[in-house]
Parts: structure tokens; C-alpha cells; sequence
């Protein structure tokens, strides 16, 4: 029996084991060279994790290169799970320092996840609790925090971010592909128990900065001064804005209410809304102004021509329409001066509908004015077509129509510059590193010749000298500009309302050489609410100021009995409105703020001083450093830093090693040495 | 020293080589680094066990084996007494300052009296008595074993036993019993399974069920195999090894390693390499001058083909893990010199093959 053989049967078995094998190599050949990509795949997606490190952000300058808005690093805390041997223990440790339910803290330690985010952009004193806990599988991470020095400071304008450093309105929003810069990447190779072995990093780069054409100081007055304003009348709301009149530059947008963008979360929407660009109102009669212009312009009206204005009443198709006073005969200058509501829509009515419109869209309304802002809104004009018999009135005298302050104060510097309307603006330039790109601006549209502008600009010092708008009249400067008074439209009932109105006064100053073009509107004011009433004291008081800061000459005498200047400070309550945010998002006392003088052209940074107040710090020496530095240095130590000036710095107070308690004031003056400082850091070069 | 298989030996030493290598690549850069060189020492050791074994003539030694198995079995009641418990198993006694493993030693001393018990069988058919007597001489050390607990072990046992019987004149109908008896222990088997072997086998039948949990070795192991392709990542290049991924990368699992380093030529030249050390074995078990040399070969060749077969197949997904190691290439310094002291017997066979 051969089959009995040991010999046979070692064979077999040999055989068994080499056929084994085969299925073996079999195998071996499907997993490594078919599925090879798939499992090499599966290898890289549970090895690698790609963590994206967030680019430094560029800042936001004024005109005159004083920082509004500027990223600093922060530490952000995470957390790698399987390094965390008691998730229990330590969640609720954070939670002490987070003030976050344990519960919650704990779940996300317990995820199977490599990575997880425990809190972002934390207070430097949170930071420091948290390191002191000194717990394994901790760590932190530097991430750039947008602060707003000024806080809210040109904030409708600014715009502002959220976690992720993405701008989400304003400028941040328009030029946020421009000022994001590029992110960098971190790839983490992680081993099975998620611990970190690995990690190659990619660079940020860091995004341009951006110049605008906003003056701090401007943006400051006109900010204070709708504050005061909206105090005293009870306004509901309102917005300044000042243009220069020669290129459609805006110099300050302030808009009430007003938001912290170091805060956003706490503001309300409405808040948020840029009203300058974005909120409709029926111009009233600052809109005259566009019929008289075309009037002037297409050579149907003189300025000296009398007009009967009917005794306060006018019969268009059958609607009578009525004055706001009843007026006999006026030359055309006092139609303008005392806005009479019969002679513009006699204007209008020598017009003709046809020609009304066509000057109305060529002053730059019912359509959008190409402001490099977002949430523009067009502003509401019907197509001629579409007019009622008596649109050619309402439309006369500044109703049925809608339009945004910007486009306003637009077509009024046309007037002002000799018949340019130009494109209204903010952003000036981009810079990045050394390179500067300065964003150049479509050629102004001719809207009127000059001498027609010259004498609207006369008709219009008319109605400052003695008509509605005597209250706008300046000390020492000619002026001219108009008054507007709008009922508003009660939404309920689509109807005029009695009892609110729209309160403006659009002007410009000086007269020949116009250097500033300001829009006063204040939405729904109480107690007196005309425009003349209430916003050319506004615009009085805020031109003023305005050109002593730009050092324009006077050019009228000054009347000897001199009236005192007002007070610049504003009542307390102003105050307290203007001050009571804080840029690292930790509760603080804002009412100690307000009550405590500070300079007024710098609303005070508030670092945390939650923790350990009485803790004592020794104040470093700042001489020489840039304001950023600074500022980081600050928040960093535990100081609340008042920053005076833009360059670098030159004096403080208290001084360099004086020992101060954390939180203190510390108050550090700027200034530009003689030779420009060129501050390098990473890819960010600036020059100041 | 003429007469020693050196081919066996090259084939023993280059596996020894790689595995030698892949330890180093796998514990380099951690907390285990170094290990490499210990591994060598217990080579080492191995070495001069197998110099001293083979010099004795094995029926000299054959003669001794009911005393042999009487230590093995006092050995593994010692063990379950006073062992040294290591994770979750008594399976070590402290000789000499080092932990030895006393199922690996119950495994050379098995093979040598199943040698000595077939070579006693003089009938042409293996009759159902023999076999029996055969199953309980296994069956006795394999129970103790069970015990530790160590399944990987006692099912080494089992090929032994079944080699050897084969050899000796299995009769057809008796492995068709058996075959259908092992099939009908198998549910009751399963309910004596330890809750983690359950879940093993469940795992190997449905490993993407939980990859994160008992799953994970074995989709680990295979990412690992896959990853590596045709020429692999390169030694010391394996993110799945380096990484800790694989588990017991060192040790049960070293060939997924090496397969991600070193790819499928690698595992290939691997295996190579065992068929060559297998095919040797069965070459010098015809040589051998007698049937219980024949059978002591068999034996040393059914563990180590059995080892090689299983753990394989646990590292590609073939089978449920199950703890065996890979002969010569694994870590582990009882394994090691069991492997050495295996092949000392085979040495003692070969050299003594031509009967004076």
C-alpha cells in the first residue's frame, strides 16, 4: 500500500503545507498589489490630519496710517483626548476657568478625535489659569484675535469678523479675500494613540493691509457730535456723514446706534446696519435742491426770478397740495431759503417729468453709487414711466422717492466741486509688505456746468444766511447747504405720520473752496424736528471743529461777541455709550470706565480684570515700540492701555518699572520720529 | 560539524536576520528600543542549546521521554500554581533570572514522546487504541495548557499529534471521525471559549463590524499589508508601523510590519525562506535513519509549519487572532530558543542518519 508509506505521506503533508502557502501568496498578492492604493489610503486618512493655521490678518489704517483695526495673537486652547487620563477631573477643572458646564467639556474630551478645540481666543488671564491647571493633554495654540483699538470707532464702516477671522461686514467683508491672506497648513501625523509624532508646517502668508480713506479724528468728532445729538433730541436713530466734496472720499461715516466690533455678539442687528449706505429715507426738501439745479442748468429759471407761490397752495391733477407756510411772491433764491414746497414743484412742473427724472438719476439717486462698501442699498426711484399724474410734485419736493444718505451728500458735492458727481469711497490703498496699490476711482460724472454749480453754491449760502438753515451758519467760515424735514412712513398704516419725521441738513464749507461736504440726518427726534431745527446746529458745530482740525482759513470775520464753543466732551451719558466695550470679551467694570476722564480722542482698551485684581505688575518700558507691540504687550501683562498718537512710542505713564496694580491705566503717547521706522515682522512690512 | 544541515541553518539565520531587522525597525523610536539585541542574545543562546542537544544521541533522549513527560506535565501544574501572571496568563516561571515560558519547553518534550510513541507502533495501520492512547497523551498537557489560559499553544499540540498519526498509519475512516467529531465539538467547544475568544472569532468573521474595537488588530494589520505594495515603504518608513498602528508589531504581528516596509517582495522572500526551512525538514526526515527520527522531525517540522501557517494567516486576514508567533522572526525569548532547541533535535537526527 503505497498510500501507507511514511514516505508518500511525508510527501502529502508537505504538499498540504506548499498549497498553504500558495493561497498565502495568493492572498498576499490581492491585498498588496490590488487593493494597494485603497489600504494605502485608508493608512494616510486615519495617520494624517491637516490643521489649518490661520494667516495674520491685515490691518485697517485711517488716512493717516493710524490703526483701526488690527489682529493680535491670542492662545486658543485644545485638547488631545487620549493623552487626558481622568476627562472627568479635567473637564471640570476647565469648567472652573471656563465658566462652561462640565458636562459639556467632558464630552468633547471623551470623542475618539485627535484634536479638539476646548476654547478659542481665551483672555490672557483664562490662559494663564488653564496653564496653571498644568493638565497632560493640554495645549495651546496661537491664533490672531481682530481687535479694534477704537472699538467702535467707524464700526459700520470697519465691519467686523467672526471666530475664524472672516470678515463679515463692512470693509472686512469687501476686502476680505485681500486682507485674509493665504492660510498656512499644518500636517499633523498622528500615531495610534493620537499622539502627535509628526508635523510639517506650511507658512502663512500674511494678507495686505488696507488704507482708508476715513480721518480718525473726523470719524471722531462726527461720531461725538450724533451722540450729543441723538441725546438731546431723542432721536431714534441717525447718521453723519463727511465727504470730501473734491474727490468723494468719505471722511467719516458715524452712524447711531452704535456697536462694538470687539463684541459683535452683544449688539443688536439693527445696530449693525450701516445706515449711511444702507437705510432708505424720504429726503424732503434738501431733495429741492435737484430740481433747481436742472432748472438752472437747462436755462428755465434765474435766481433773482420771482415766483408766485400761490399763497401756501398748488392744484396738481386735481390734488390740491399744500405748503408748509403759505407764501406770496419769492424770488427764486428765497423758494431755496425758505424751501417753499409751491415753487420747487412749479419747478419741477416747468420741467417737465421727462427732464425731472434725468437730473435725478445724473445726481447719482435711484441707482447704486459704486461705494466700495457691502449692503449698498439703491435707493428708490420709479422709472418715469411710471409716475402719477402728481409725482412730478411729490417727486419735486423730495418725496416719493427714497435715497441713502451717501447719495446724498454726493450730489451735494457736486455742487460744492463745480459739477462733478464723484464716486463715494473708503478704501484709499492696499498695502502688502512694501508694494502699495492704490485703488484708483472711475473718472466724476459731469452733472452741471460750473456756473450753474457757483450759483446754486450763492442760493444755497442764502439759506444759511437767512433762511431754514440759519442754525448751521459758522463762526469765521462761509457755508451753504439745506434743510430737510420728512414725515416718515408709519409701516402700519403706509400712510404719512403725523408725529415722526426725518430731520436733515445737508451742507458744505467753505463756500468757493469747498473742503468738507457733511449730511446730518436724524430719524424720528422728539420735541423739535426740523431739519433746521434740529441738524443745522449739528452740522454747525461739526463743521466747526472739522476745519480747525483741517487748518482751513477763515474766511469771514469773526463776530466779536464770540459764542463759547460747546462742550466738546458731551454729556456724561454720552460717555458712558461710547466706552462701555471690552476688546478681550471679559466682563468689566465699564461703569468705573465711564466715570474715569480719559483722553477724548482715544476710548480706553480694557484688558480682563476679572482675576486677581489687587495682583501687582511691574510696567515694562515701552519707548520705541509700535503701537501694535504695544497693544500686545498690554493685553498680554494685564494693563489696559490708552494709546495716544500713531508712530512710536515716545513717553508713558506711569513710567518703566513703576509697580502698578494689574489693570491699571497705562497711558503711552506715539509719535513719528524724524527718520520713518520700518517695523519688520514675518511677511508684514509696514512703514510708518 | 560536517553533518550538521547547514542549508537549514542559513534558511534559519536569514529569517533570524529579517526578523532581527524589523524588531529594530519597529521599536527604534520608542520605549522598547534596543530590543533587537536581546532578541540576538536569546539567538545566541539558542545556538549553543542546539550545539548541546544535538550531540546527545536522541535515543538516548527518546529513552528518557516518560521522565521528560512527567516534568513537562509537573512543569504546567507548577505553572498554573505559581506562575508568574503576565498579561492576563500564567504562562511563566522565573529560571535563572529570566521568564520561560513552560508551554514552549511542554512543546519540544511532546514532540519527543509522540516520537518515541509512533516509532513504537509497529503495525502497518495506525489501530483505534494506539490512536487513543495518542489523543490522551496530548490530551492531558493540552487541558493544562487551556488552562493558563493559552489556546495558541494547545492548538500547536493538536498537528503534532495529527502529523505524527498520519505518519504512523492514520486509517482513512478514523480521520473521517474524527474530522466529523472535531465538527461536532465545535458548538460546545465555543461555549468553553473565554468571553475575548468569542470575540476574536466574531471578529475575524466581521472585522469592519467595530474597527475600533476588537476589530481593530486585524483591519490594522491588514492596512498595514496593503500600504505596503509591491516594494514597500522602505525600512523604517512604515507610517502604519511606526506609528503603532499594527499591533505587537515586534512580536505576533512582525511579518504586517515587514510587509508594509518592505512590501510584497519582502513577505515574499519570507516566505521563501520557511518553505525553504520546511522543505529541508521533511527532506531530513526521509534521511532519517530510523522511524522515531522520521517522527522527530515531523514534529518539529508540524510546529513550525503550523506556527508559520497560522500566523500568516492572522497577519493577511486568513484567521481570527489567535497569539501564535512567527518562528525565529518574532520576539521573544522562549519562543526562540525552542525554535533552536527543535532544530538541535533535527541536527541529532541528521547526523546520526547513516546506521552504523
Amino acid at each position: 500500500m503505497p498510500l501507507r508509506s511514511p514516505r508518500v505521506r511525508l510527501l502529502m503533508v508537505a504538499v498540504l503545507a506548499m498549497l498553504w502557502m500558495g493561497a498565502t501568496l495568493a492572498r498576499l498578492g490581492y491585498l498588496q498589489l490590488v487593493c494597494y492604493s485603497d489600504y494605502l489610503a485608508r493608512a494616510q486618512r486615519q495617520q494624517q490630519r491637516i490643521v489649518e493655521i490661520s494667516p495674520k490678518r491685515g490691518a485697517i489704517y485711517d488716512r493717516n496710517m493710524r490703526e483701526l483695526a488690527m489682529s493680535v495673537q491670542v492662545e486658543s486652547c485644545f485638547a488631545v483626548p487620549a493623552e487626558i487620563a481622568n476627562p472627568e477631573m479635567a473637564a471640570r477643572l476647565l469648567s472652573g476657568v471656563l465658566g462652561v458646564p462640565p458636562e459639556e467639556i467632558e464630552t468633547r474630551l471623551s470623542t475618539s478625535r485627535a484634536f479638539v478645540w476646548i476654547a478659542r481666543k481665551l483672555s490672557v488671564e483664562k490662559a494663564a489659569r488653564i496653564a496653571a491647571l498644568n493638565l497632560r493633554g493640554i495645549y495651546f495654540q496661537k491664533e490672531n484675535q481682530r481687535f479694534y483699538p477704537k472699538r467702535q470707532l467707524a464700526a459700520h464702516v470697519l465691519g467686523y469678523v467672526d471666530i475664524d477671522e472672516k470678515g463679515l461686514a463692512g470693509i472686512e467683508y469687501a476686502v476680505d479675500e485681500q486682507v485674509r491672506g493665504k492660510a498656512g497648513k499644518m500636517q499633523v501625523v498622528a500615531d495610534a494613540r493620537r499622539h502627535w509624532f509628526d508635523r510639517t508646517e506650511k507658512a502663512p502668508d500674511a494678507g495686505s493691509s488696507v488704507v482708508l480713506t476715513l480721518d480718525e479724528e473726523i470719524q471722531y468728532i462726527a461720531e461725538r457730535e450724533l451722540a450729543t445729538a441723538v441725546s438731546q433730541t431723542r432721536a431714534q436713530a441717525g447718521s453723519i456723514v463727511v465727504q470730501d466734496p473734491n474727490s468723494g472720499a468719505l471722511l467719516a461715516v458715524a452712524n447711531w446706534p452704535p456697536f462694538n466690533p470687539n463684541a459683535v455678539a452683544e449688539s443688536s442687528p439693527e445696530a449693525r446696519i450701516n445706515r449711511a449706505i444702507g437705510a432708505l429715507y424720504e429726503p424732503g426738501s434738501t431733495f429741492k435742491l435737484v430740481a433747481l439745479a436742472a432748472a438752472l442748468e437747462e436755462g428755465i429759471a434765474r435766481p433773482e426770478e420771482v415766483i408766485d407761490c400761490q399763497m401756501g397752495a398748488i392744484y396738481i391733477a386735481g390734488h390740491r397740495i399744500r405748503d408748509h407756510k403759505a407764501f406770496g411772491l419769492l424770488s427764486l433764491t428765497e423758494v431755496l431759503a425758505h424751501s417753499s414746497d409751491v415753487g420747487a414743484i412749479k419747478l419741477g412742473l416747468r420741467l417737465g417729468a421727462p427732464k425731472l427724472y434725468e437730473y435725478i438719476r445724473a445726481f447719482g439717486f435711484g441707482r447704486p453709487t459704486g461705494v466700495d462698501l457691502p449692503g449698498e442699498n439703491h435707493g428708490l426711484l420709479r422709472r418715469v414711466e411710471n409716475w402719477s399724474a402728481i409725482s412730478i410734485g411729490a417727486v419735486s419736493m423730495g418725496q416719493e422717492v427714497g435715497v441713502t444718505p451717501v447719495q446724498l451728500v454726493t450730489a451735494m458735492s457736486a455742487i460744492a466741486n463745480g459739477g462733478l458727481l464723484y464716486h463715494p469711497h473708503v478704501v484709499r490703498e492696499l498695502r502688502r509688505g512694501e508694494r502699495v496699490v492704490a485703488l484708483e476711482q472711475p473718472a466724476p460724472q459731469r452733472v452741471v456746468r460750473p456756473t450753474t454749480a457757483a450759483t446754486l453754491r450763492r442760493m444755497l449760502e442764502a439759506v444759511v444766511l437767512e433762511g431754514t438753515g440759519r442754525l448751521a451758519r459758522l463762526e469765521g467760515v462761509t457755508a451753504a447747504g439745506k434743510t430737510g424735514t420728512a414725515q416718515k412712513i408709519d409701516p402700519t398704516s403706509g400712510r404719512y405720520s403725523r408725529t415722526q419725521h426725518i430731520a436733515s441738513f445737508v451742507g458744505f464749507a467753505p463756500l468757493n473752496t469747498p473742503a468738507v461736504t457733511v449730511l446730518v440726518v436724524l430719524d424720528s427726534p422728539v420735541g423739535p424736528h426740523e431739519g433746521g431745527q434740529v441738524a443745522a446746529p449739528v452740522f454747525k458745530r461739526l463743521a466747526e471743529q472739522v476745519l480747525t482740525y483741517l487748518d482751513v482759513p477763515r474766511d469771514v470775520r469773526i463776530s466779536p461777541k464770540m459764542q463759547p464753543t460747546g462742550n466738546q466732551r458731551g454729556p456724561e451719558q454720552l460717555e458712558a455709550d461710547l466706552s462701555d466695550f471690552d476688546p478681550v470679551q471679559v466682563t468689566t467694570s465699564a461703569r468705573e470706565d465711564a466715570s474715569t476722564p480719559e483722553p477724548a480722542l482715544h476710548p480706553t482698551l480694557t484688558a480682563s480684570t476679572e482675576l486677581a485684581a489687587e495682583e501687582d505688575l511691574t510696567v515694562p518700558g515701552f519707548r520705541g515700540k509700535s503701537v501694535r507691540d504695544v497693544t500686545e504687550e498690554c493685553l498680554r501683562l494685564g494693563f489696559t492701555p490708552v494709546l495716544v498718537g500713531t508712530g512710536v512710542a515716545v513717553e508713558q505713564s506711569p513710567e518703566a518699572g513703576t509697580t502698578v496694580r494689574r489693570g491699571s491705566r497705562l497711558t503711552v503717547h506715539f509719535a513719528h520720529s524724524a527718520s520713518t521706522r520700518v517695523v519688520s515682522g514675518g511677511g508684514n512690512t509696514f512703514a510708518w | 560539524m560536517r553533518e550538521y544541515d547547514w542549508w537549514l541553518l542559513l534558511f534559519a539565520f536569514a529569517i533570524c536576520g529579517l526578523g532581527m531587522v524589523e524588531i529594530y525597525s519597529a521599536t527604534h523610536n520608542s520605549h522598547l528600543a534596543g530590543m533587537h539585541w536581546r532578541q540576538l542574545s536569546w539567538i545566541g543562546l539558542g545556538l549553543l542549546c542546539m550545539l548541546v542537544l544535538s550531540r546527545v544521541d536522541y535515543h538516548q533522549i527518546l529513552d528518557q521521554s516518560p521522565v521528560l513527560y512527567l516534568i513537562g506535565i509537573a512543569a504546567l501544574v507548577l505553572v498554573l500554581a505559581v506562575g508568574r501572571t503576565r498579561f492576563g496568563a500564567k504562562r511563566w516561571l522565573p529560571v535563572l533570572g529570566a521568564f520561560l515560558q513552560v508551554s514552549e519547553l511542554v512543546k519540544l518534550i511532546i514532540i519527543i514522546v509522540l516520537a518515541r510513541f509512533f516509532s513504537e507502533v509497529r503495525t502497518e495501520q495506525l489501530a483505534l487504541a494506539e490512536l487513543v492512547k495518542a489523543g490522551f497523551l496530548v490530551g492531558l498537557p493540552l487541558g493544562l495548557i487551556l488552562l493558563q489560559p493559552d489556546l495558541g499553544t494547545a492548538m500547536v499540540l493538536v498537528p503534532m499529534a495529527l502529523v505524527g498519526a498520519f505518519l504512523a498509519g492514520l486509517q482513512w475512516k478514523h480521520a473521517l471521525a474524527m474530522i466529523a467529531l472535531g465538527a461536532m465539538m465545535l458548538p460546545i467547544g465555543w461555549h468553553f471559549l473565554k468571553p475575548y475568544q468569542k470575540e476574536r472569532v466574531e471578529t475575524f468573521l466581521r472585522p469592519e463590524e467595530d474597527p475600533k474595537g476588537s476589530g481593530y488588530q486585524i483591519l490594522q494589520s491588514k492596512i498595514a499589508v496593503g500600504a505596503g505594495g509591491f516594494w514597500g515603504k522602505g525600512l523604517g518608513q512604515g507610517s502604519q508601523n511606526q506609528g503603532g498602528f499594527v499591533p505587537v508589531r515586534y512580536s505576533d504581528f512582525i511579518l504586517a510590519a515587514l510587509a508594509e516596509e518592505l512590501g510584497f517582495v519582502g513577505v515574499f522572500v519570507t516566505l521563501l525562506l520557511y518553505a525553504g526551512l520546511l522543505l529541508r525538514l521533511v527532506q531530513n526526515a526521509q534521511r532519517a535513519s530510523d522511524r522515531a527520527g522520521m517522527y522527530l522531525v515531523m514534529g518539529v517540522a508540524a510546529v513550525l509549519g503550523f506556527h508559520v501557517l497560522v500566523n500568516v494567516a492572522m497577519v493577511i486576514g486568513y484567521m481570527p487572532v489567535t497569539g501564535i508567533p512567527l518562528p525565529l522572526m518574532s520576539y521573544g525569548g522562549s519562543a526562540t530558543l525552542f525554535v533552536y532547541l527543535s532544530l538541535g533535535l533535527v541536527m541529532n537526527v541528521r547526523i546520526r542518519r547513516f546506521v552504523n
